[in-house]
This record gives structure tokens, sequence and C-alpha cells, in this order.
């Protein structure tokens, strides 16, 4: 009895050890990536061929938060980040600039400049984009054909004219269009029930509100207050914030959007009902295409006092290497590969859009299946309209739980709703003051 | 000899026990004691996820906690009016239910399985039915209420004025649990004592009163000590109701939900939720503590 317990016991220790151990960094020539988890076996072929040239494998994760892997022997060599949390990682990311320096290869000219402004940190790069995000006007043709006669009266085209987004657009065409693409029926009770909008309206995420505000001129922090006194008592921010809220509360010949009521009940650019997104994110072409949506893009129209205003948010996912590498230099041989041409390639196949200055050279030199069936110039010029968020961590924080929240109760009507946008716009701006005054004690 | 004697003993009866044992301790100090050690260790810090660099900041998280943050503070009075309201709601249906559970009626098995059904489902599959139930446009709620004439039903979840009274009339479907605990009670009341109660003239009423109530007292405390807990941790309903953050307008922010967010959202402020939670671990003790204090008043010692 004594025997057959002490076998089992061993046994137990045996097992431990090997899972442990099965855990545990592994050796030799692999490296190890995190990357989410739609990407799982998208990017096989670009890892063989990395193997091939180099003899070492890439091991990746999908789907698991690199973020809880710090610190444990799960932990990659190269870690996602993005323009918008490189703030918060760049303790756990290398510096690169060395390496860069080092490589003919590799030049950060070759990336978008405001990319690599916003991967730069103390002239520090900590790492390199990939795939790029930037606002543009999504459309849904489907819709813009079945109202064409509308929109055609609408904004006065011709028979000859496209009557789908052009890049001459302004913020006048866009409402015009919009009411046009818009369909109600008038109740009883005289309330309009929709049927149909001629744009989304984005709630939650920060990212259309924050262009209106950015393109009439505005800012969301003052010049000069490193970024920690907010700008909104400006006409510019009242006029930006009364254009957002009338498209979705204002009169029949004002609105084409859904109000949070009507937001709640499946209007949206997905379900099909919504003609257009202004913003969007590229990260959903893929769902378009999946849905059989009939879409494409268009540059973001601009107020018509504005013909040079900049254009919606630009941002990138980067990676980088961690600190706690030991495979630095086999890693940066990977970076290179995945943030180069040939990862840039490899991700158009999935609705990504490289990071690279030339993209626009490279998809045209893809076979034409491959590439993608969509305005294509038109994201281009997006990019080199675009702009960066402002650099300061608690600024997604900020816009979540101040600004998003309070522009909320201007989208709909009954208790607890408000309709003064200047008190709404005072409100976020004390807030939001008293917030860095706490944290930064007026230092 | 009394050395080898303890060996023995040690050997044959405790063998197992350790074994067994041996494996939820290790799992209770890994899973629970080390973190809890962590956690106020992280506390005292401004660690962030990302960052490596940590720097003892002393009770400066607490007393940014409780004197400069709104959101703390508005997410700490949303919990506590959820707890309070949602756990009264849960406790009334629970108990009631299980007195009706409780009586002889036909297929009362069909019954007791119907009322238990709404416990199985997974919160988070609980929230995503109750959004479309309670869809001001859309949904069966006001469908209803239109039916019977009400001209301007609630918006509900959309408003930041009701959505916690929405979240809280949901949560109140998530009596299972306790309600078996009030049905077992109630099955061990002795029924000679409600026949004595009616040969006496006592109403039903003043038999609930007098015989019912508290006989279950001790399970009315410890539901009552259950549904304060459940109440003050509400997360996975919070979570959908609110798509994660609060919305609308914070209105649906409870405590764990700050909590979490704080933590795994930018900036990452780990080490600032780690003041925040020991801070709400402390506000849950004193309930519990204050709990056991009211429960002298009403919970009958003697039962048997």
């Amino acid at each position: 009895m004594m025997k057959i317990y002490r076998w089992m016991m061993i046994c137990f220790m045996m097992l431990m050890i090997v899972g442990l151990a099965a855990c545990k960094t592994t050796s030799g020539d692999v490296l190890k990536i995190a990357l989410d988890i739609e990407d799982e076996g998208r990017y096989d072929t670009l890892f063989q061929r990395f193997f091939d040239e180099t003899g070492i494998r890439i091991e990746a994760t999908f789907g698991i938060d690199p973020s809880k892997c710090i610190g444990t022997s799960c932990e990659p060599d190269i870690m996602k980040t993005s323009t918008v949390v490189i703030d918060s990682m760049q303790g756990t990311l290398l510096d690169l600039t060395d390496f860069i320096a080092q490589d003919d290869d590799v030049d950060p000219s070759h990336y978008v400049d405001a990319l690599m402004e916003a991967l730069t940190i103390d002239g520090k790069i900590y790492a390199l984009p990939t795939s790029i995000n930037t606002s543009l006007l999504y459309y849904n043709k489907r819709l813009f054909d079945e109202s064409a006669q509308q929109i055609r009266d609408a904004l006065q085209l011709s028979l000859e004219e496209s009557v789908y987004p052009s890049s001459t657009w302004t913020y006048d065409d866009y409402v015009l269009a919009g009411v046009a693409l818009s369909k109600f029926t008038v109740l009883p009770n005289m309330t309009r029930s929709y049927t149909q909008f001629g744009a989304e309206t984005q709630l939650i995420w920060w990212g259309e509100w924050l262009v209106y505000l950015q393109q009439m001129g505005g800012s969301f922090y003052q010049a000069n207050s490193q970024n920690r006194i907010c700008a909104l008592d400006t006409a510019i921010a009242l006029e930006a914030t009364t254009f957002y809220v009338k498209k979705s509360m204002g009169n029949a010949s004002e609105k084409f959007a859904p109000n949070a009521i009507e937001a709640a009940s499946a209007f949206s650019f997905l379900n099909g009902n919504v003609a257009m997104i202004f913003g969007g994110h590229m990260g959903d072409w893929y769902s378009y295409d999946v849905l059989g949506l009939d879409w494409d893009i268009q540059v973001l129209p601009v107020p018509a006092n504005q013909p040079n205003a900049v254009g919606g948010e630009i941002s990138a996912d980067a990676f980088g290497i961690s600190i706690r590498s030991n495979k630095r230099a086999q890693a940066f041989q990977f970076l290179k590969m995945w943030t180069g041409v040939a990862g840039a390639t490899e991700m158009v196949k999935y609705g990504k859009i490289g990071a690279l200055k030339n993209m626009q050279t490279i998809i045209h030199d893809l076979p034409i299946e491959e590439q993608p069936r969509i305005n294509i110039n038109a994201l281009f010029q997006a990019i080199d309209r675009a702009t960066t968020l402002p650099r300061e961590k608690d600024f997604p924080k900020v816009m979540r739980e101040m600004v998003m929240t309070e522009l909320y109760k201007l989208m709909f009507t009954g208790r607890g709703a408000e309709t003064n946008i200047q008190l709404v716009l005072n409100r976020i701006k004390h807030n939001v003051d008293q917030y860095y005054i706490g944290l930064y004690k007026n230092n | 000899m009394k050395h080898s004697k303890f060996r023995k003993m040690f050997r044959q009866e405790y063998r197992f026990f350790l074994i067994f044992s041996g494996i939820a301790l290790l799992g209770f100090s890994l899973f629970y004691i080390y973190p809890i050690i962590r956690t106020l260790m992280l506390s005292f810090t401004n660690k962030t996820i990302f960052d490596p660099t940590v720097e003892y900041v002393g009770l400066e998280n607490y007393i940014y906690a409780l004197t400069n943050d709104p959101l703390f503070h508005q997410s700490m009075i949303q919990s506590l009016i959820f707890a309070f309201a949602s756990g009264v709601m849960v406790l009334v249906t629970s108990l009631l239910l299980a007195v009706l559970l409780n009586s002889k009626v036909k297929f009362i098995g069909i019954f007791r399985t119907i009322y238990f059904i709404p416990f199985i489902i997974p919160s988070f599959a609980v929230g995503a039915v109750y959004k479309n139930l309670f869809n001001p446009n859309t949904g069966l709620i006001n469908q209803i209420l239109e039916w019977f004439g009400v001209v301007d039903p609630p918006l509900w979840y959309i408003a930041p004025s009701s959505a916690l009274i929405t979240m809280i009339v949901i949560s109140s479907f998530g009596f299972g649990v306790k309600m078996l605990v009030f049905l077992a009670a109630l099955q061990g009341i002795d029924p000679a004592l409600y026949e004595v109660a009616q040969m006496e003239g006592a109403s039903k009423w003043r038999s609930f009163r007098f015989i019912t109530l508290p006989l279950i007292s001790p399970m009315l405390f410890f539901n009552i000590i259950l549904i304060t807990i459940d109440g003050l941790k509400a997360f996975s309903l919070a979570f959908v109701m609110g798509n994660g953050q609060g919305w609308p307008s914070n209105s649906t922010l409870l405590f764990p939900i700050y909590m979490f967010m704080t933590a795994f959202n930018m900036p990452f402020r780990l080490g600032y939720a780690a003041a925040m939670a020991w801070l709400f671990f402390l506000m849950i003790l004193g309930l519990t503590g204050v709990n056991f204090l009211a429960s002298r008043f009403y919970v009958e010692k003697d039962v048997t």
C-alpha cells in the first residue's frame, strides 16, 4: 500500500514538473508574438517564410491579452501596442532606436509621419506601426442607389453625376444627402417613426464628435496647457456640438441620424438600415464584407468655410519588443518583416492597411483579386489629412467617463435629458479641469 | 512511545486529510490569500499594468479616492442603492415564492423548476434578453404598457434617470437560491404548529407572522447576508446593461465596474484600483457587521 502511495506521489510530482516546464519560455530559436483572436491561421505563410530565411520559428498566441502575460513565462517577445496606448506601455517596451539606426533596411521615414511621431517618446522609438485606422466616410451603395432621385434633388445633381459621396463634399452636402436618405412615417400623434437613417450616431466612442470639433478648428485641450485644461468654452466647441446634436435631435429637415433611443433599436450601418458612418473603424471592414454589404469609402466631408480642415483621427496598431525578451536581435529581425512590405502585403488580404508611405503602390502591385474593392485613393487622401489623438494618457478615460457621458444627455428626450448645449459643455470643462487639478495638484 | 503513536495516527488518519485538503489549501492560498496580500501591497503604490517602475505612495490612493474622485463616490452610492433595493426585492420575492411553492398544489415540481430557471441562466444572457424586453421603442414591456393606455412609457435603460431602476428590477429575478433556502427552512417546520394555530383561531397572516417568520429567521439572516454581498459585488449584469462602462452617463456605474475600468482600461491604474478594492472590502465588512448586530433583534435563537 505504501509503495503504491509513494509511486503515486512520484508520478504526481513528475506531472507537476512537466506541466510547469511546458509553461516556461520556449528555448531554442523560437520567438513568441501575441496576436488578436481573429488573426489565427492568417499569417502562417509569413511565419514559415521567416523560418525558411532565418531558422527561427514564430510561435503566436491568439486572443490572449499581453498585459496579462507580463511577468509570466508566457510573455511574448514581440508585443502588440498602438499609437493610443504607447505612453502607458512605454516601460515594457525596448527602445528600438539603436536597432533601427544600425539597420539599413529599416527607415522610420518610410512610415506615415504622424504615426511615427506618436510611437516616438523623448526621441526614442518604441514600436513600429502595422495596420492603420483612420476616420473615413463609409457609405452603403445600395441605400444610395435606392434613394438616388431624392439625393439628386437635394444636392441638385445632374443625371451624369454620381450620387455617392464625393471628395468635395461639405457638411452641407452631408446633411442634405443624410436627410434625403432618411425614411420615416408620421404617426397619428405627429411623431416621426424612422425606418432608415442617413448616418450613424457615435454615442460611446468620441471619434465622431471630436472630429467635428477639430474640423471646425477647435481642440479639446487648450494650447500650451500640457493637455490639462479643457478648451470646450469656445464658440467653435458650441458650434461643433450643436451640429453633432442636431443631426440626431433636429426637426425633419435637419435630423438624419438616430437619437439614443433609436440607436438602441438596431439602427446601424452593419444592419444595413443606416446609409453612412462619419468616422468608423477600419477594423470593421472585414465584418462589412462578411455581412455582404455593398459599401465604399470617401474622405470625410469638411465644413464649407474650412476647405483645408484637418481630417479625422489616425491611429495604428504597432509592435515592439518586450524589454524582458532575451532574443532581442532575432525579434527585431522579425519585426522588420512584420512591419515591412511582406507583413503589409499579407495584412491587406484581411482588410488591414499597412502604415508604410508607399502602401498605395504596394496595393496597386497586388493581383487584382487581392486588392481591396473600394476607393483606396480616398483612404490615402484621408491619411494625409488625418491627425493623431492628444498625447495624454488619461485622454481615453476623460473622454469615456466625463465627455461622452455628458454629451449623451443631449441625445434623447424625456426625464434626465438636457437641451442646453452650452451648459453641458461648461459642465464637461469644469469636471475635466477639476480632474486634472486633483491629479496634478496645479503642477 | 508517544511519539511513534502520534506518527502512526498521523499516517493513518491525517494522510488523506492532508492530501485532499492540501490541494484545496494550495488553491486557496494561490488564488485567494496571495491576491489579497498582493492587492494590499499594490494599494500603497502607483503601479500601472504596463509600467514596470513602481513607487510607494503611502495612503495617497486611499485619500484621493475618498476626497478627490467623484466617480468613486457616485459608484459607491449607486452600489449601495442597488444592493439595498434589489436586496429587498429579492428577499420579498424569494420568501413569497417559497411560501407559495411550499403549499400543496398540483405539479409543484414544475413550478419549482420554472422559478429556478432564471438563476441557472448566465447573467450575461439574462442582461441581453432584458435589454431587448426593456427597449423603449421595440421592447415587449413598453408595448404591454401601451396596450394598457400608458401614453409616455419609461425609457428604462436608455435614460440615466431610470437605468439603475431598470437594473434593479431585472436583478430581482435572481431569487433562485434564496428561494430554495427559504423553501428548505419552510419544509422543516412541523405542520402540527399550524394545525394548533388554526384550532386556536389564528389567521393565515398571524400564523405566518408568529410561527413561520420566527422559525425561518436563521435562514432569513443567512439570506440577508448573501443578498447584501451579492448586491454589492454585482458585476456581470451591470457590465452587460452598461456596456462595460456604466452607460448611460455613468448611471449604471456600480462600484465593481468602476474598479474594473480603473484597473483594466487606460491608463490602467492598478495601484489605485487596489486601494478602491480595499475600501470596498471595508465597506462590505462594515455592512456585514451591521447585519450581524441587527440579527440580534430578529433571529430566533431557539427554533427547535
